[in-house]
């Protein structure tokens, strides 16, 4: 009967090895299978907030800017563009002949119309605030939350809000001319048009269907280098190349596939047997020194505008104590955080905005590297400024609990903190995890001592990692506030002097890290794995994977 | 019968209704919401979302609007995956997930219920320990194990099938999910069908049955097997709707797109939508094998009957 059973299941096995070999594309198209993870929850450029489907949107949109592999704003749709003194008007100029995917002429208007169809709040997009910085928006996008319009009808709304809408900073002068006065002035703004908030959008196929006219490859009208062919749901987006694209003769690619596989070992696996030319994620970080040693060329580690760090309720007794906040922070060991732990190339933080952004004010023209370490890991001084606390040798010091998501990587970094401060400190702390809802909960309703945070900037300024902190902001989660502070922030945003900007932003960092209600641990960095035989992709600081100028060696 | 039939159907709904209710307001009770995220959402987007999902009113007319959507079908849309209703998931996923566990459950009971018979048969003989040795073995690992040494014999290491992905269910394409998702229900209805087979094999009416000197195939075939089955049959139904519905760990190592996933995964998102109709959805599949169970064992079980005698 053995017998039996393994024979019926070899003729099954060889039944179904007959049935391969028929290949889905052409032999001579040039196609590239890249693995961006979870499914997309949408396509709309307007509304997603997440990286994977910023791979996909990279590919089927454009905006007035993109960015060159190393991160700098280059034309995009736009030929070129002027701006004014202050940087608060910025006009840009689109090319001659600018297409859809669908051979529709694309015009100025159709900008404005996307970004401000983006600020609706009936479409209720959580990104919108990325459109924040050109004038009227945020109004435009916010005024809802006035009670008086809470039991206002839709139409009430959207009437308010085309009123609003005429003053928005967004205009079309003519057909190939945009301009766009902004709020304050906002040197990155170049940069983040080519954000995908910033992308335009086909107004007819939006409004034929504005729920889901991107699940329909009909309705997926896009002025990128590809244009969709399909989205089977959890499984893959396959996009080929747009000949209306203005740039389709530097276009070489014919098709690529996004395989939307989350597990991964899995899609470990399909790098390995050739499935998969590009692991953008799921590069198995349990398996990472196997990885590492047998595929040199293909493991890359590239840096990320992001940081992990520790929340400090500064609240809590004896948080409250700034000498104690600090002696936590100094008696880490980060090197073996990264070295033994997480073992991706991260770099320890000992600051707050991570590596990667310009700072032409410096020396080194890089934020991180003018203003250098703002603190130092010293076990002597921190005993020292616990003792000062009223803690010696970690006496009489309360149980604190360090928070934390359910996941194993955070739970062996919270160990290994535990056992440092126990070593360092004499102080014994508790771990908890909770799921990652109720988690979100109790870090933002103060219910924690200390918490495990992580934050990826959203453009390449330090502001994106700066203006966290302001007293009260939406994602200051420490209860911590600093009028001077405050005011740093303020400066650096009301001004368009980079002098002024960066020394304001280098003094709020400074402060942040002297008073010390956060703990950085490390910057974040990306791992991927890339066949060696795919040329000429990029992804620059923060951006997606782009494969616009990409090809396979033959 | 159409008397009981009509009483397990009104049970059935019954029991849906209540477990509507029971985790419409289980959810809601959790912390978080379906737009916390590390990266707070400012509060008048908040807003704005709020409005949009209908969750500003209150609880209780969110529940009633539920409830009416879910008499006509209409589950809701997600929150998460914009321009998908709970319908579009199901539909689309369930199919997948059917077909996969369609498939496996067949080649789990075609190939363990001969096999428990025969350990049966030849108790306590090598071929029966090998058979129940086999069996627990294989009940005993994890899913996630037997996928990933499927995975990483057939696909990586002899490259005989791919290793993951659905390909519109092809045959290359699903015999290592086929094979992972069979492996524990076979394992168990082995051992089901031999143990009720040694539970019928000394009964007096076997005993009988062989003392009238039927052959050994006429006795096993027409009166042990009858018998032998209730226990499997009865066991099948539960089996059949978790099968049907997709497992979480199978879809998600192989990265097929059934439904299977979005029941965790909903839950984790807060996504109310999913995780209700989901809910409801494998409620109704449950009641409604077990039901379809009762009738099939009705007619191979002398000792059940319907409805009361008389």
């Amino acid at each position: 009967m053995r017998r039996f059973v393994a024979g019926m299941l070899a003729v099954l096995m060889l039944a179904a090895v007959g049935c391969s070999g028929q290949s889905t594309t052409a032999p001579d198209e040039m196609v590239i299978r890249m693995n961006i993870g979870t499914n997309p929850p949408s396509l709309d450029p307007r509304v997603t907030t997440g990286l994977p489907e910023a791979h996909v949107q990279i590919a089927l949109w454009e905006g007035l800017m993109r960015l060159d592999e190393d991160g700098n704003a280059i034309p995009g749709a736009a030929e070129r563009y002027d701006v004014n003194d202050d940087a608060t008007v910025f006009t840009f100029y689109l090319r001659d002949g600018l297409k859809w995917s669908n051979g529709d002429p694309l015009t100025a208007e159709d900008f404005v119309w996307a970004w401000k169809s983006a600020l609706d709040p009936l479409l209720a997009s959580e990104y919108a605030y990325q459109l924040y910085y050109i004038k009227g928006a945020e109004e435009m996008n916010t005024f809802t939350s006035d009670p008086k319009w809470e039991n206002a009808s839709d139409e009430e709304i959207a009437a308010e809000f085309e009123r609003l809408a005429e003053n928005f900073g967004a205009t079309a002068i003519d057909e190939k001319t945009l301009r766009v006065e902004l709020e304050a002035p906002a040197p990155y703004f170049l940069s983040l048009t080519s954000f995908h908030t910033y992308y335009p959008v086909h107004r007819p196929s939006v409004e034929a269907n504005p729920e889901a006219w991107f699940r329909n490859p009909e309705t997926t009208v896009g002025n990128g280098p590809f244009k969709i062919v399909s989205w089977t749901d959890k499984e893959k987006v396959v996009v080929e190349k747009n000949p209306n694209y203005w740039g389709a003769d530097e276009v070489k690619l014919d098709k690529i596939e996004f395989y939307l596989i989350e597990e991964e070992s899995t899609v470990t696996t399909m790098f390995e047997t050739g499935e998969l030319d590009i692991v953008e994620s799921g590069v198995n970080i349990a398996e990472l020194d196997r990885l590492k040693a047998e595929y040199p060329n293909e493991l890359l580690i590239l840096p990320d505008l992001g940081v992990y760090y520790y929340l400090l309720n500064v609240e809590k007794e004896p948080l409250n104590d700034k000498r104690v906040r600090q002696a936590l922070a100094l008696a880490m060991d980060r090197n073996a955080i990264v070295n033994e732990i997480t073992k991706g190339g991260q770099m320890p933080a000992y600051a707050l905005v991570s590596p990667g952004i310009p700072d032409e004010t410096g020396p080194e023209k890089d934020f991180r590297k003018n203003a250098g370490d703002l603190f130092a890991e010293d076990v002597a001084k921190a005993q020292q400024l616990l003792a000062e606390a009223g803690y010696p040798n970690g006496e009489g010091f309360p149980k604190l609990t360090i928070l934390y998501n359910t996941s194993e990587a955070h739970q062996k970094i919270a160990e290994a903190i535990q056992e440092m401060w126990k070593n360092n400190l004499g102080i014994d702390v508790e771990l908890t995890n909770q799921e990652w809802g109720v988690y979100l909960d109790s870090r933002s309703s103060g219910d924690y001592e200390i918490a495990r945070a992580g934050w990826i900037g959203d453009y390449i300024d330090p502001m994106t990692f700066i203006d966290m902190f302001v007293t009260g902001g939406g994602n200051n989660d420490t209860n911590w506030g600093h009028p001077e502070y405050d005011n740093l922030v303020q400066t650096a945003k009301r001004s368009a002097d980079q002098a002024e900007r960066m020394k304001a932003m280098h003094d709020a960092e400074a402060l942040l890290m002297d008073e010390m209600p956060i703990i950085p641990i490390y910057f974040y960095t990306r791992v991927i794995m890339v066949s060696e035989d795919v040329e000429g992709w990029s992804m620059p600081l923060t951006s997606p994977l782009n494969l616009r100028d990409a090809s396979i060696k033959q | 019968m159409a008397r009981y039939l009509m009483q397990r159907i009104i049970t059935m709904f019954l029991v849906a209704f209540f477990v509507v209710t029971a985790t419409f307001f289980l959810m809601r009770a959790l912390p978080g919401g379906p737009f916390s995220s590390e990266r707070n959402v400012p509060e008048a987007i908040l807003k704005n979302l709020e409005r949009r999902y209908n969750l500003d009113k209150p609880l209780h007319e969110q529940y009633l609007d539920y409830v009416k959507g879910v008499i006509v079908w209409d589950l809701g849309p997600s929150f998460k995956y914009k321009g998908l209703t709970v319908n579009d998931v199901i539909n689309r996923g369930f199919p997948i997930s059917a077909k996969l566990g369609g498939i496996s459950l067949l080649l789990s009971i075609v190939v363990g219920i001969p096999l428990g018979i025969l350990g049966a048969m030849n108790h306590n003989t090598i071929g029966d320990r090998a058979i129940s040795g086999g069996a627990i073995l294989t009940a005993a690992a994890p899913s996630f194990v037997i996928a990933g040494v499927l995975q990483y014999v057939f696909a990586y290491k002899l490259g005989w099938f791919p290793s993951a992905t659905w390909g519109g269910g092809q045959l290359r394409y699903i015999v290592l999910p086929i094979l992972a998702l069979s492996s524990y229900n076979l394992a168990w209805i082995v051992k089901l069908t031999r143990s009720s087979m040694l539970e019928v094999i000394n009964q007096d009416y076997v005993r009988t049955a062989r003392a009238k000197g039927l052959r050994e195939l006429v006795i096993v075939y027409r009166h042990m097997i009858k018998n032998a089955m209730v226990p499997v049959v009865a066991s099948l139904a539960p089996m059949t709707a978790s099968i049907l519905t997709g497992s979480f760990i199978v879809e998600n190592v192989f990265g097929i797109p059934g439904i299977g996933r979005e029941f965790v995964q909903s839950i984790t998102n807060r996504d109310y939508t999913v995780t209700l109709g989901m809910t409801v959805f494998f409620c109704l599949l449950l009641v409604g094998f077990t039901l379809i169970a009762d009738i099939v064992l009705a007619f191979i079980d002398p000792r059940v009957r319907l409805e009361k005698e008389g």
